[in-house]
């Protein structure tokens, strides 16, 4: 039984100059205590995955055209605010981006995060300031810095607080959304070890949100690739990274150089990312994929079976497995 | 912070000193000569000289000046030509009401205009949001004078509710006769005030501090008073202080059209009058009034954003 259970998602943005399909069509199952990886480049929909979740999807512009999201048996996207209110925070919670911008400016951290406790939590403000300092003392921060206002810190312990607020409540399920993009390489393996330490402890589930191949190595027990908001291929950890099968993800891994061999320039994957506004018909990735034939251009692949619990969308693995209906 | 503050009412000396030294300059270019508004036109030549010398006239200009910033600091503004009394008591018995016109107008401005602009902000291009911006276009381009006199029409001549003119008596009384003038030079403001607050609101609801806000859990009421409005506080408490102003500046108008007794209309009075010590003294406690408005809106900066507040204390740091 899955924790999280993604179906069909399609989800629009429509804007002046046309309507931008960020995601269409995916299905994604994430299990108890274990974390997904969702990689994929920018603009393929991974922030707008996490933001559909967190039913934070912008007012005006954002549309769900069709999905399910279901979290505890319960679908996510049919429920009220006010329900949605006692979920975020509470059951599933959001680590954001850019801990520069993710944090008032105006308010003290210890507040900050105290009111994450408060939202769910029928206690007294003095109480909900004590479990701030401790979740800031978990995190790695004095707890008599809860006083200070976030432009007192560097952008890594800016990191640190935007997860303690995400973790007051001890969230059942947690969204990181490329936690570590902004921060500097040490700062990066520092927070992410913390965000391992605390997800044992609190037996969370996770999906981490990167372009980074190397974090989902070490951190992720399955994995998703996705481009142009489509899941291209997912399977466990091992299977995905050592017999990857779509051409997509094969670009992807040689787009990284080696470190045994001597290379003078980086492998990229030729072309660009279809425009969201106009898509391929067939297969998103056949404007840039080497071995796209007329097929690819006319008939849109199936995800299909190419190992236990590894899936991957494209006509080369046609013949291996069962497709997924 | 203390020393910030201590530092600003210092920088108010200077400030005073050249506003009163080009206000001085202006009146002493002027034709009008004191010894005759004095005496009348019935004096003759050598009485008006025996005054002109006696209130020391013949001395050169910056010696007067100089006279005129000693007895300032003293408390002695000179003594009106009209009424034979201190200037000082007459500003000292119009200021009241001048300050409680403006204040009203200003607490006008904040209760009416940040709402407004919240719920306008809030509900972008819906039909409140597009309504009430072309009103507030409009409250801010109609000339105060007009607004007053309009008002007058519709609520004093059509509808009698409130008075048309002079301060009332009593609680009740003030407060009936404050409506239509202090509406009066409100309105600009107000159409300001929110203007400014749904552009500032708008800024902010697009920040991502907002989304984090909202994934903690917080209820959407609680984020737009404690997350959106607080940060979005700031350029408007920048134009509410302006406003304050040219609250004081529109004051002069709107006290002339409803007769109120303030410092306003006695300031044309004087010009009228060609009572020199009267209009300087005017022009002394506006400004003044100015920049102390000015010190406190920059105090108010400190309390509602606590990196400006930093600043402050690295100043101190660096001294």
């Amino acid at each position: 039984m899955a924790f999280l259970d993604i179906k069909d998602l399609q989800v629009d943005y429509v804007t002046e100059d046309g309507v931008v399909h960020a995601l269409n069509g995916v299905d994604l199952e994430v299990m108890e205590g274990e974390t997904l990886g969702l990689v994929g480049e920018t603009g393929a929909g991974k922030t707008t995955l996490a933001k559909c979740i967190m039913g934070l999807l912008p007012q005006r512009t954002g549309r769900i055209r069709s999905g399910e999201i279901y979290y505890d048996g319960k679908d996510l996207l049919k429920m009220s605010l006010k329900e949605m209110q006692k979920i975020r925070g509470a059951h599933i919670a959001m680590i954001f981006q850019d801990p520069m911008t993710s944090l008032n400016p105006v308010l003290t951290v210890g507040d900050q995060i105290a009111e994450a406790v408060q939202n769910h939590e029928n206690c007294k403000r003095d109480e909900a300031m004590k479990r701030a300092e401790e979740m800031l003392e978990l995190v790695g921060i004095p707890a008599e810095r809860a006083g200070d206002y976030p432009h007192q810190f560097s952008g890594g312990m800016k990191q640190r607080v935007v997860i303690a607020i995400a973790l007051a409540c001890n969230p059942k399920f947690l969204i990181a959304d490329e936690p570590t993009t902004a921060l500097d390489v040490t700062i990066q393996a520092q927070v992410l070890e913390m965000m391992q330490d605390l997800k044992r402890k609190f037996h969370t589930s996770m999906l981490l949100i990167t372009h980074d191949l190397g974090v989902v190595a070490q951190n992720c027990d399955r994995v998703a690739v996705i481009y142009a908001g489509e899941v291209v291929e997912y399977g466990g950890i091992f299977d995905v990274f050592k017999g990857m099968r779509h051409p997509y993800t094969k670009g992807l891994f040689s787009s990284i150089p080696q470190i045994q061999n001597e290379v003078t320039r980086l492998a990229p994957i030729p072309g660009m990312m279809p425009d969201p506004m106009d898509l391929p018909e067939g297969c998103k990735f056949c404007t840039r994929c080497q071995h796209a034939t007329q097929r690819c251009r006319e008939e849109h692949p199936q995800l299909v079976q190419v190992g236990e619990g590894h899936w991957a969308r494209c006509f080369l693995c046609e013949q291996e497995g069962k497709v997924k209906e | 912070m203390w020393k910030y503050i201590v530092k600003r009412i210092l920088m108010l000396i200077p400030v005073m000193l050249g506003t009163i030294l080009i206000v001085f300059f202006i009146m002493d270019r002027s034709e009008v000569d004191p010894a005759k508004v004095i005496l009348g036109d019935a004096a003759t030549e050598e009485t008006v000289a025996e005054l002109r010398e006696e209130l020391g006239l013949n001395d050169p200009f910056f010696v007067r000046y100089g006279r005129y910033v000693l007895d300032l600091v003293q408390g002695d503004m000179g003594e009106s030509y009209t009424y034979r009394t201190p200037v000082s008591d007459q500003i000292l018995a119009r200021l009241p009401n001048t300050l409680l016109l403006a204040s009203t107008a200003v607490l006008l401005s904040v209760v009416i205009g940040i709402p407004l602009g919240v719920v306008a902000a809030k509900k972008q291009y819906s039909a409140f949001d597009n309504i009430s911006m072309v009103v507030c276009l409009f409250g801010s381009a109609a000339p105060t004078f007009w607004l007053g006199l309009v008002l007058v029409l519709l609520f004093s001549q059509m509808i009698p509710i409130f008075p048309a003119s002079s301060m009332g008596r009593g609680f009740w009384g003030v407060l009936r006769s404050l409506v239509l003038p202090s509406f009066t030079i409100a309105i600009s403001s107000i159409a300001t005030v929110a203007r400014t607050t749904r552009a500032s609101m708008l800024e902010v609801i697009r920040q991502d501090y907002v989304d984090t806000a909202r994934a903690k859990g917080t209820p959407e009421s609680k984020i737009t008073s404690r997350h959106m409005l607080r940060n979005a506080l700031i350029p408007v408490i920048t134009s509410v202080g302006l406003n304050f102003g040219v609250l004081l500046g529109g004051s002069v108008l709107t006290e002339t059209v409803f007769a109120w007794p303030g410092i306003g209309r006695y300031v044309i009075e004087a010009i009228k009058t060609q009572d020199i010590p009267s209009v300087l003294g005017c022009v002394v406690a506006l400004s003044i009034m100015f920049t102390v408005v000015n010190l406190l809106v920059d105090i108010l900066y400190a309390f509602a954003d606590p990196r400006i507040k930093a600043q402050y204390k690295q100043g101190r740091k660096k001294r």
